[in-house]
């Protein structure tokens, strides 16, 4: 039932983006061309929105933030407001009345529930020394909702376009213990989503706001931060930006950091840090890592020192002057993996063992969050496959060049990449939801993870295989170099892919992200009869003459004729190879473009068929089920089937060995 | 050959110790303590081999052979799910899914009776081991089944109150490691509280050791004093109380060559590949060959076994 009512909601919201210009009936690419193949046209800045000046000061026993400050907003849209929204994401754990809370998302993060409750108190909003806080709507509007995540602040006077306003704001947080991205564990304080935030206001004057979703992350306009931070002296911290100033205040340590060209600021302070810097790549890149964690850090280093320059080439420069990578202490594993501007969180224990490269690929996932969510800042919530599914096959390229065939785990010989993992991953749940669509309309964490993430990378790892990595790596270069600070919707992703790849391939990754596009390559049947006289009746030269059939062993050498019959169904079109292997064991390569249905791809030789392969080198990567890519016939022998028996069986053995007597 | 304990004597009249389905022809005399060497039974230990291999390809074969049937119309056949990247294994995850209920069943139910049908060529290898017809030559089958037949209830009372015991042990030991491990993470590093907890879990599993040295004392001398099931895991104790270091070692080298025997060969098998039938054959023989080593390292010490509870005086002990 929940289902019914997902698809049916979803369809909804799917129509309504097309709708409103996700396909591009009034949204234009935002700039077309090649010169942001490379970084000659890149923009230096975003567009000045919103510049936050706060000081914040953590007590880590009581687990409490207080903080205050001031919030200079522009109006850049093409209309007059007479209200601000306002995210106060950490209200989210704060009773069991939240969106957050009431939204049974199983199998993702967050699902653990809240050990101890957190929320923000804003005691103070005021314009023009008027607090507005009293008249604000704390649940947004929707009668009988007791969520306070998203507040509606009317407005005493309106804010033209180009107008600015001036808020002065405190506020106090009460830290949960480590829930979906932020809190407290023992002295470790991730503090994230911790302060008073202000909502989008997309150009055509319509708020993007909107509750905090199980599932869902972020959206925010570009701006400075200028945030002072305070905790006791024992305490080692770290946050968005450099530290531009660095004091003693009595008991306490005190840290301003500023960073311009941001959407969001997060910080730590934990009092077990150990600390490592390295420059890379023109990055100051420093890593906290609670004691014992050293093999770990130098794990997130090295992989920093392949990516950063390898990101840099692909998407654009890292135009940041640091980079801080956090590592939560076991226990506090919700706090881990999970991206903010300039700053990210890892994942892995300090026992990893080497060939089994979760720390990696944390590690790269969110360090490439610095362009899918940081530079081009796409709506988190309303597209969250441009960002979590971009940055997926980011990370699949990324791990891939760096890793090669064993990118996910390289143990003992075996070796299991990332990108054949990501995808096996969506497995059926591909029929269920587009990829496109929000994130809160996912029915499961497994649906969110599956085809957010895995299904859009596997989708552009099969453009990229099928079409050439050279286009596919211009397309998104080109992409994330003309979206950087430009909130980029799908159209400006396809556009680019339209652009480099072609139209083929843009109206192929169109269906597989918004219509549940599926393909399954098969080899339907193989002929290959040896070239004979016809048999039968003939008259000839007056004369009547009857041609019968001689059976002559395949290996009496002559001539064949015949076809491969291969077969696409689903929906999604794509060109594809298909490899001939005669009897003789010579293989031949055939191509078919993929646009019908069935092809009978034909064969003349010296030898008649044994096997036929469809796809064989594995480019298309969503392809349904690789089973049946391949087809022997009745001229061929069966491959020797002993290495799985023996491994089987020895393992097999060891296993009894152990259990029976 | 000495001590014939199923002879009947004419001193101390007939022995009643045996099985009463021994006939003459088929009755086996207990050899000399020093006599009592794996090595000079090695048909028994291929048997036990045997056994194991033949367990073992129950499960393995049905499902080589559907995998066999899912990639047989592949130029490369099976060998494409050792593909680097591992599209092939992926490739059958969906069948896997629908099979692994009936797979896990027949492995539990293989395991089942391995478990217990064990102890049948088990019993077989410790009498083989321990005793010789009367003109010293090593007992055939005819010799060995009834003595097999009638140790085989004991065992399965030792084996299923051992298992029962080794299971609490690993539930504890993993209780264990959880609650120190939560304990120490607040007072020191995540490493060192991971280090101090497994240690005091491992100081649980040392006890699953011994018990599985205890339960292998009481499976010689119940084979070696036609003892009950309790009069068996009395000889046990006395024999570990008496030599409880000696016979302690003798246990724990040869585990841990039969453990670093499989570590090293896989290391050595990561570095073949599997293109092409030479490496398979050789990785084929190798793996065989392992598995041999480690059954000729538990008959050694099932040996060590059968001498240590007499050496230990435990005759006396099982009078008493």
């Amino acid at each position: 039932m929940v289902g019914r009512v997902n698809r049916a909601r979803l369809a909804v919201l799917v129509s309504l983006a097309f709708a409103s210009g996700a396909r591009g009936d009034d949204a234009q690419p935002i700039d077309a061309g090649a010169k942001y193949d490379d970084d000659a046209s890149l923009p230096q800045h975003a567009e000045d929105v919103v510049d936050y000046t706060m000081t914040a000061e953590l007590d880590p026993n009581a687990h409490t933030v207080h903080g205050e400050g001031t919030i200079v907003w522009r109006n850049t849209s093409e209309t007059a407001v007479r209200e601000v929204w306002v995210h106060l994401y950490l209200n989210a754990f704060k009773n069991e009345e939240s969106t957050f809370m009431r939204e049974p998302t199983l199998g993702s993060r967050g699902s653990g529930g809240v050990n101890d409750w957190g929320a923000i108190d804003v005691r103070k909003f005021a314009l023009d020394g008027v607090d507005l806080w009293p008249s604000a709507d704390k649940t947004g509007g929707r009668p009988g909702d007791q969520d306070e995540t998203d507040v509606r602040v009317p407005l005493p006077r309106e804010v033209p376009p180009g107008g600015s306003v001036t808020f002065e704001t405190t506020w106090d947080d009460k830290l949960p213990a480590v829930v979906e991205r932020t809190g407290y564990h023992g002295s470790f304080h991730m503090i994230a989503q911790w302060f008073p935030k202000i909502a989008r206001l997309e150009p055509d004057g319509r708020w993007a706001h909107f509750p905090f979703h199980h599932l869902a992350e972020f959206y925010a306009d570009f701006g400075t931060y200028d945030v002072t931070i305070k905790a006791p002296k024992a305490y080692t911290m770290g946050a968005t930006g450099p530290v531009v100033e660095s004091r003693d205040e009595g008991d306490l340590h005190v840290e301003r950091h500023v960073q311009r060209d941001v959407h969001d600021f997060a910080w730590t302070a934990f009092d077990q840090y150990q600390e490592r810097t390295e420059r890379i790549a023109g990055v100051n890149v420093r890593v906290l890592y609670p004691r014992g964690y050293g093999y770990v850090a130098e794990r997130s280093l090295a992989t920093i020192r392949f990516a950063l320059p390898h990101y840099n080439q692909r998407y654009g420069k890292y135009p940041y002057d640091v980079l801080t990578i956090v590592h939560p202490p076991d226990g506090a594993e919700e706090a881990g993996g999970m991206e903010y501007p300039t700053l990210f969180t890892s994942e892995g224990s300090w026992y990893g063992p080497p060939g089994v490269n979760v720390i990696e690929l944390v590690t790269i996932h969110e360090f490439g969050h610095q362009w899918f969510y940081g530079l081009l800042a796409s709506d988190e919530v309303t597209w969250p496959f441009l960002d979590e599914g971009m940055n997926s096959y980011a990370e699949e390229e990324g791990l891939h060049a760096w890793l090669g065939e064993g990118s996910m785990v390289d143990l003992m010989g075996l070796k299991i990449s990332d990108a054949d993992l990501d995808g096996a991953w969506p497995g059926w749940r591909v029929y269920d939801v587009p990829v496109a669509s929000p994130a809160f309309a996912f029915p499961t964490g497994s649906h969110y993870g599956g085809l957010v993430y895995a299904r859009t990378a596997s989708i552009f790892e099969t453009v990229d295989r099928v079409w050439g990595r050279e286009l596919g790596a211009r397309a998104i270069g080109r992409y994330a170099r003309r979206a950087r600070f430009r909130h980029p919707t799908p159209e400006d992703l396809l556009a680019s892919y339209e652009e480099v790849v072609g139209q083929d391939a843009r109206a192929m990754i169109e269906e597989a992200l918004f219509h549940e596009g599926w393909v399954d390559f098969r080899i339907e049947a193989i002929h290959s009869p040896r070239v004979a006289p016809a048999l039968g009746i003939f008259d000839r030269d007056g004369k009547r003459e009857t041609v019968k059939e001689s059976t002559p062993s395949d290996d009496a050498g002559g001539e064949y004729d015949g076809f491969v019959l291969v077969a696409r169904q689903g929906t999604l079109v794509m060109p594809v190879d298909v490899d001939v292997t005669l009897k003789d064991g010579t293989t031949t390569r055939l191509h078919w473009d993929g646009k019908e249905r069935f092809a009978r791809l034909p064969f003349h030789g010296n030898s008649p068929i044994a096997f036929a392969v469809v796809d064989p080198d594995h480019k298309v990567l969503i392809d349904r089920d690789r089973t049946n890519d391949f087809m022997r016939t009745g001229n061929a022998r069966a491959p020797q089937s002993s290495r799985v028996l023996e491994r089987l069986t020895y393992a097999a053995q060891l296993f009894f060995s152990e259990i029976a007597p | 050959v000495t001590d014939p304990i199923f002879v009947p004597s004419s001193r101390s009249g007939p022995d009643t110790s045996g099985p009463e389905s021994v006939r003459k022809d088929t009755r086996l005399l207990l050899v000399s303590n020093d006599a009592m060497r794996a090595r000079r039974r090695p048909i028994a230990i291929v048997a036990y081999y045997m056994y194991q291999l033949a367990l073992s390809l129950v499960v393995a074969w049905p499902i080589s052979r559907g995998l066999a049937a899912a990639f047989g119309g592949h130029p490369r056949g099976d060998s494409v799910l050792f593909d680097d990247g591992g599209w092939a294994l992926f490739a059958i995850r969906p069948a896997w899914d629908r099979a692994s209920p009936a797979f896990y069943g027949l492995l539990a139910i293989v395991a089942l009776f391995g478990a217990f049908g064990g102890l049948l060529p088990l019993s077989a290898l410790l009498t083989s081991i321990s005793h010789a017809t009367p003109d010293t030559r090593a007992p055939r089958p005819r010799h060995l089944a009834p003595y097999v037949v009638a140790t085989f209830g004991p065992l399965s009372y030792l084996f299923a109150l051992a298992t029962a015991l080794e299971l609490a042990l690993l539930a504890v030991a993993l209780w264990t490691f959880g609650s120190v491990d939560d304990a120490m993470k607040l007072r020191t590093s995540d490493p060192r509280a991971d280090e101090i907890a497994l240690l005091a879990a491992l100081a649980v599993v040392a006890l699953a050791g011994v018990v599985i040295v205890l339960h292998d004392l009481a499976r010689a001398g119940l084979v070696r004093f036609r003892t009950g099931t309790f009069g068996a895991i009395r000889v046990a104790l006395v024999t570990l109380r008496r030599l409880p270091l000696r016979v302690l070692w003798s246990w724990a080298w040869r585990g841990i060559v039969s453990i670093a025997l499989v570590v090293v060969v896989a290391l050595f098998v990561a570095r073949l590949g599997v293109r092409g039938a030479a490496p398979v054959i050789a990785i084929a023989i190798v793996h065989q060959l392992v598995v041999f080593a480690r059954v000729s390292l538990r008959a050694s010490w099932l040996a060590r076994a059968l001498r240590a509870v007499d050496a230990a005086g435990t005759r006396r002990a099982r009078a008493r």
